[in-house]
């Protein structure tokens, strides 16, 4: 883990450091046991086999969360009682990919105490296709 | 459950779903995620929250389609597929809490012959307090 950002410093254009993942079926398997969703698109490569994809794929709210780790580890607890988060999935991750994921800050208001900021953020495979593009925003 | 059987403002009953110490190592071994406010006693007892709490996108183990549809008795179909995600992150959860789940379906729409439900789900904490909020957009199958 990084130290936090400044946030007195942050600034329009600055990317946060990116954070790389590789997925494994391990560890789809450990995040459903937690969901206890049992899509058989995520958990059964036979019945993968069969799909659109010819194999199992990661479930999106996990990939999602890495973005979640990325804003946890710069903004801390603001980002816990003021982030949100508004997403598209545009294509699906696969055991074995490795993925990249990013932000960068595209606005930072101040009025009356309050600090907003947004971020473009989103996350690409090891062919530097977008898998999930969108944005987040922390207000404190 | 089918998809004729959605509407619009749909209201489920209410759940309640407990984050327990289990469920988090798996939900933290599954997307290797160790940021000391959930993985570190010490560390998170001098964060402003005084004690360990659960990773916000927690929310998507329990605001999930098959979570929701299970209150009336109703089963998703398999190969559902995630198309969109929104959250907003109000106030900290604490391991071992149990929330409480307020959800309606947001939306159904057809976009390029497709079908997108989108289904939202509010988590009250232990004191009542709204603490997170999740929005789900997933591609429903086609009927057989």
């Amino acid at each position: 883990m990084t130290d936090r950002l400044d946030f007195e410093k942050i600034a329009v254009g600055q990317e946060l450091a990116p954070i790389e993942k590789y997925m494994t079926q391990e560890k789809i398997n450990a995040y459903i046991d937690a969901a206890e969703d049992f899509n058989p698109i995520h958990v059964d490569p036979e019945y993968a086999k069969n799909t659109v994809f010819k194999s199992t794929i990661a479930p999106g709210y996990q990939f999602i969360a890495y973005l979640s780790e990325l804003m946890a580890r710069d903004f801390g607890e603001k980002w816990i009682t003021g982030g949100g988060m508004e997403l598209r999935l545009i294509k699906p991750v696969f055991p074995k990919d490795t993925v990249t994921v990013g932000a960068k800050v595209v606005e930072k208001n101040e009025e009356d105490n309050r600090t907003s900021i947004k971020c473009d953020v989103w996350i690409k495979n090891q062919d530097d296709k977008n898998i999930v593009v969108g944005y987040t925003t922390v207000t404190y | 459950m089918n998809l004729s059987e959605f509407s619009k403002g749909m209201a489920f009953p209410e759940y309640s779903y407990t984050l327990s110490e289990d469920i988090i190592r798996n939900f933290l071994a599954g997307v290797e995620e160790d940021n000391p406010l959930y993985t570190n006693e010490g560390y998170a007892r001098k964060s402003s929250f005084g004690c360990l709490v659960v990773p916000p996108t927690t929310i998507s183990l329990y605001v999930t389609p098959s979570r929701v549809l299970k209150t009336i008795g109703k089963k998703t179909p398999p190969g559902l597929i995630q198309a969109g995600q929104r959250y907003e992150f109000l106030r900290p959860i604490k391991v071992g809490d149990t929330v409480t789940v307020k959800a309606v379906v947001e939306d159904v729409v057809q976009k390029k012959g497709r079908d997108f439900v989108t289904i939202r789900g509010e988590a009250y904490n232990p004191d009542g307090q709204k603490a997170a909020v999740s929005a789900i957009t997933v591609i429903w199958p086609p009927q057989s």
